[in-house]
């Protein structure tokens, strides 16, 4: 039996979060005090933002120094609406969050291409404005003197909530987070965004929109920040530029450290923990600053993967853990291609140029790929083979000349789109996505062919869940196909190289590309291995996929190609069957190798 | 109206030049190791605090007090640099150095606070407060001083790099550590090396500054930040468009000092935010191709 | 002169290098040919210190230089010549020279002056460039300049890899022409090649690795004749 909605969440999870939920009831009741009840209040929405935070650093990997700004927005918003307008609490605070929400959309702009430090300063710039915003703008929020009297929140009746009937919306709320969080992170959504962590070109080869997944992130991620801001706001009753500052943005980022970023449940233990750490050591105030800082220090050093994540680590742990579900592979083999229906050349390169600086990596070179054939492209290293492929897969625009898919001509074409023309490829060094492991590798690799949206996966409607699992067992076929189904579970970085490389290859295969280019798919692969990538290669040719293969290794070049070109300095000096390529003079010259005898003189 | 304009170019110059040496720390290890000190304010804070020890409790000269303070700042930079980067470089999130020199910040400033108490300390100049006329502006020698002093610092430290050979190895270590270590260059000895010279070039921003504003433990925060957005405006691997980067975002906030002064506080951040939308390596950094 | 015994390179799961045994004689061309990811590159950073070791030994005139850092190796008389060239693009054709004896340039400033000469000797265009930035030079100058700047340190033993790299063939033979006027001076030299012909012509001995492992190895000439490599290298 399934729910139409929640439908992945088993009777172990619905028991633990009715057990979440029966401790959140009982807890003010058993211990009433008004003290501790306002400090269960702060850990929950706290941990609200915390966990907002690390769908941003622990999945998409993007560090965010200014999530006091979004907080405060959610905040300020709320608290305004409340007391200058008079609206009721139910109306500012969905308001608030959706402001803030709209803040993280239009902060994800300059994040999208600013990497490292640079990335480090949109959001602590961000930050900063907002401080000095809530501090300068005094018209709007009476900077240091706040905005005070924000009532709580009415109950249908319209008396005011108790302190512990808002500590229950408070708390029952971060557990509704947890749960649509624990949706979203555990299915296709957070192994789009660890993909995107991984490479975000390999993601961007199988056709996922880099840029629109990056400001989902930020979206969720903020209004998260401002449901905590809200709630922050109508608890305290009086808000000021006091609190909005950078060290609450640093301090939420290390309850996120400290939990361990990336795990489900890290932002829970980081922020309960951090919270209550100044109640504990309140008495020490010429102190506490050291404690604070000395725990920072901690963490990042001998905690990088945090407190839950270092358990998940154990090795007890990890053979407590369930064993993963054996998935069957879908009878009926395999799908590979999308239908091929003219005889025009798949994809041709009309006098291509690409420069870097000054030097022509590619110089005026004309390649039609006819279709259903497999074409070896060699040439020495540094002769422009893999700049060929990133131009023909978009990565590199090209500076010169124009290239024809199915005889049209494109334009300016991102490597998503082309991946969405049916163009994919596989990488010279092997980009993997991170911790992602092998199955969900391909699963990714599916990405065009998913129609269950963020909506459906935050909810885990039916269709949804039937929709991976369906998928689940596609990816499997696959897996079978190219010979490492019995390592579907593992992590992808823990395969020997060789079958990192035939992972590559199933994973743009889920694409059911029309053309795929293999970028030296034999490089470190043991001669074993190299007999099954031949077989690999010629099946994916009769089941109608064309194929552009690069490869140093002459014979198994000269074993599977149809035709070969070959390049040197960026030209193409030669085309035609391997044994015409073979005999070509200045192919010899230039790659095979002539003698060396004039060297002894 | 122009006379106001003459004046905050030349205000906006004092404290850009200030800037730009700071960001200058920014690059040198930026470029060596990928990895900047963010706690940079609060090493700027210790210089002018140490320097008023020196040149006022201890009455030292001026000078004696900048060498204090610079050794003072070098010292804690080698330390930083042992606790917060060594320690996190390696690490799978590769913002780790972030949080840990923003650690050490809180520590340094937790510090400053028990050592000289919270109150803002008065610093006169050295050079007396008599204000000096260019055209119709006014200056004080401080900030003349300012100027020169970090102008010539920042080129001072790029005909280090390009010069003595000690300079020319943390180059080459900043272009490429691998070839650097086969030549025989301790990678991590010019590791240490950059975060020392980085560390100095605050502790100099912060007795150089001290004069015209106040010193107090809370002094650090926001000129280190603005010295982060002004490098990164003009691109962190690039020394020049630092040093225009420090001295326009100087110059921009005085001249919205004159439209509005909470204009002034928060221009900063926009710009930088603006910049990196379009361009996301700043105005004049390095376009990064990556490799495939 | 070098010698290594069952050396082995982990990059966190993947293992590069699976015990390789492995020899360089004294005024020797050892050539170490194998496709990409064969573990070439591998074997000579683990000898120069830059990749990290899981297990075996290296020896160098009999002494265990194993694990020993990259900076002090080069102390050691042993040079590495990068593959890709690596040159220090922004720095100038006499800066990388000068980077290149950093290891005994203290108080000695009139030696490395002289080994500055005596390489732009060897190639005199590096002289017509000497304050150009090196990253402005064509392929075959970098090459040239990361073959002297290697020099500079008076190495004992150089480690080459992929000199032929994105070279033009007669480039390419210049330099293998350089390659083997350094042995003649007395230096010893491993060279790792993608252009197995062009190394097997150059070398004494040869070593083919494939997936980490030495599947073949002996005199230079034979191992050209072995019928595998033929066909796997030589496109024969």
């Amino acid at each position: 039996m399934r729910l139409p909605v929640f439908a992945n969440t088993g009777p172990r999870d619905w028991a633990r979060f009715a057990a979440a939920a029966i401790v959140i009831l009982a807890l003010p009741l058993v211990l009433h005090d008004p003290f501790f009840v306002l400090v269960m209040q702060s850990l929950a929405y706290l941990f609200i933002v915390s966990l907002g935070l690390d769908i941003l650093v622990g999945w998409t990997g993007q560090i965010s120094l200014g999530h006091a700004g979004l907080y405060a927005i959610g905040a300020y918003t709320s608290a305004l609406l409340a007391t200058r307008a008079g609206w009721p609490f139910w109306v500012s605070a969905p308001l608030g969050v959706a402001v803030a929400g709209v803040a993280g959309a239009l902060l994800a702009i300059p994040s999208l291409r600013a990497k490292g430090p640079y990335l480090a300063m949109v959001t602590l710039a961000f930050g900063f404005m907002m401080e000095v915003t809530t501090n300068r703008w005094q018209s709007l929020t009476n900077g240091p003197m706040g905005v005070s009297a924000i009532p709580a929140p009415t109950l249908p009746g319209g008396e005011e909530m108790t302190p512990t009937q808002y500590f229950w919306l408070i708390a029952g709320v971060a557990l509704l987070c947890q749960l649509l969080a624990n949706n979203l992170l555990g299915s296709r959504v957070g192994r789009t965004l660890l993909a995107l962590r991984g490479s975000e070109i390999a993601a961007q080869s199988v056709g996922v929109n880099v840029y629109r997944w990056k400001v989902l992130a930020f979206v969720i991620s903020s209004v998260y920040a401002g449901l905590g801001g809200v709630f922050f706001a109508h608890q305290n009753g009086f808000i000021n530029s006091d609190t909005f500052v950078f060290a609450l943005s640093v301090s939420f980022l290390t309850s996120v450290l400290m939990g361990g970023s990336g795990t489900l449940y890290g932002p829970l233990v980081g922020s309960v923990i951090l919270n209550l750490i100044p109640t504990v050591f309140a008495r020490l105030h010429d102190y506490h600053l050291y404690i604070y800082g000395g725990i920072i220090l901690v963490t990042i050093i001998f905690l990088p993967d945090g407190i839950v994540g270092s358990v998940l680590k154990l090795p007890v742990v990890r053979r407590w853990r369930r064993p993963p579900p054996r998935i069957e592979p879908e009878p009926g083999g395999l799908a590979l291609s999308q239908a091929q229906n003219n005889r025009e050349p798949v994809i041709e390169a009309r006098n291509v140029t690409r420069d870097f600086g000054g030097i022509r990596a590619l110089d005026r070179v004309n390649i039609a790929v006819q279709p259903g054939v497999v074409h070896g492209l060699i040439g020495p290293n540094g002769s422009g083979k893999s700049t060929f492929v990133n131009v023909l897969t978009g990565l590199y625009p090209p500076s010169g000349g124009e290239i024809l898919l199915g005889g049209r001509v494109l334009g300016r074409v991102r490597p998503h789109q082309m991946a969405k023309l049916g163009v994919t490829r596989t990488f010279q060094s092997i980009r993997l996505f991170g911790g992602l492991s092998v199955l969900d590798h391909v699963m990714v690799g599916f990405h065009l062919h998913l129609r269950a949206g963020v909506w459906q996966h935050l909810l885990q409607t039916a269709a949804a869940v039937h929709e991976e699992e369906q998928f689940r067992r596609k990816a499997m076929t696959l897996l079978q196909f190219v010979g490492i189904a019995d390592r579907a579970h593992e992590i992808a970085s823990n395969l020997p190289y060789g079958q990192q490389r035939l992972l590559e290859i199933a994973r743009a295969l889920a694409v059911r590309p029309r053309l795929l280019l293999l970028d030296e798919p034999a490089a470190g692969v043991n001669p074993t291995e190299i007999q099954r990538l031949v077989k690999i290669i010629r099946d994916i040719r009769d089941a109608g996929v064309t194929q552009v293969v690069i490869e140093h290794h002459m014979e198994l070049i000269m074993g599977i190609s149809d035709v070969v070109s070959v390049l040197d300095f960026g030209e193409k000096i030669a085309q035609g069957t391997t044994a015409e390529v073979q005999r070509d003079p200045k192919v010899i010259e230039a790659y095979l190798g002539t003698g060396l005898e004039t060297a002894h003189a | 109206m122009f006379v106001k304009i003459w004046q905050a170019l030349v205000s906006g110059l004092s404290v850009g030049s200030i800037y730009a040496l700071i960001a200058q720390g920014y690059y040198v290890t930026y470029i060596t190791t990928g990895a900047l000190n963010f706690g940079q304010g609060e090493f700027l804070m210790i210089g002018a605090l140490f320097g008023v020890t020196c040149y006022i409790t201890l009455g030292l000269p001026y000078a004696i007090a900048v060498v204090a303070a610079v050794v003072l700042l070098s010292a804690m930079g080698a330390g930083l640099e042992r606790i917060a980067i060594r320690t996190t470089l390696r690490h799978a999130l590769s913002l780790s150095w972030v949080l840990s020199t923003v650690a050490v910040s809180i520590i340094v400033r937790n510090a400053a606070v028990q050592i000289w108490g919270p109150e803002q300390v008065k610093f006169p100049s050295p050079f007396g407060d008599k204000v000096l006329r260019i055209g119709e502006a006014g200056i004080f020698p401080q900030e003349l001083f300012i100027i020169f002093g970090s102008i010539g610092t920042v080129l001072l430290v790029q005909f280090f790099l390009k010069r003595a050979v000690l300079g020319k190895a943390l180059t080459a270590v900043a272009y490429n550590r691998r070839a650097a270590a086969v030549m025989g260059i301790d990678v991590q000895r010019m590791v240490v090396l950059a975060f020392v010279l980085s560390s100095a070039l605050a502790g100099l921003g912060g007795v150089l500054i001290a004069p015209i504003t106040f010193a107090w433990a809370y002094m650090g925060t926001v000129p280190g930040i603005k010295a982060f957005a002004a490098a990164i405006i003009g691109g962190l691997e690039n020394p020049i468009g630092i040093l225009i980067g420090g001295l326009a975002v100087g110059v921009l906030e005085q001249f919205f000092g004159i439209i509005n002064s909470n204009l002034k506080e928060g221009i900063t951040f926009l710009f930088v935010l603006l910049i990196l939308a379009v361009r996301p390596t700043g105005l004049m950094g390095r376009k990064e191709i990556e490799k495939v | 002169m070098l010698e290594v015994r069952g050396l082995r390179v982990d990059y966190g799961h993947v293992q590069a290098l699976r015990g390789i045994d492995l020899e360089a004689r004294e005024r020797e061309i050892t050539a170490i040919i194998g496709s990409n990811g064969a573990g070439k590159t591998s074997t000579l950073m683990a000898v120069s210190g830059l990749a990290p070791i899981a297990g075996g030994e290296v020896r160098l005139n009999g002494e265990a230089i194993t694990r020993t850092p990259a900076h002090r190796v080069t102390a050691l008389g042993i040079s590495q010549i990068l593959e890709g060239r690596q040159l220090f693009a922004d720095q100038s054709v006499e800066d990388n020279l000068l980077l290149g004896a950093y290891s005994r340039l203290r108080g000695n400033r009139a030696r490395v002056a002289e080994l500055m000469e005596r390489e732009m000797d060897r190639f005199p265009i590096l002289r017509k460039r000497r304050r150009q930035l090196a990253g402005t030079l064509s392929g075959g100058e970098q090459q040239m300049l990361a073959i002297a700047r290697g020099l500079m340190s008076e190495p004992k033993l150089i480690l080459m890899d992929e000199p032929s790299m994105g070279l033009a063939p007669l480039v390419v033979l210049e330099i293998a022409r350089t390659i083997r006027a350094l042995r003649d001076e007395g230096v010893t030299i491993v060279l790792v090649e993608q252009m197995a012909t062009v190394a097997l012509e150059l070398a004494d001995r040869a070593y083919v690795l494939e997936n980490g492992r030495v599947t073949l190895s002996g005199p230079a000439r034979e191992v050209a004749q072995n019928p595998e490599v033929k066909r796997a290298y030589l496109g024969a």
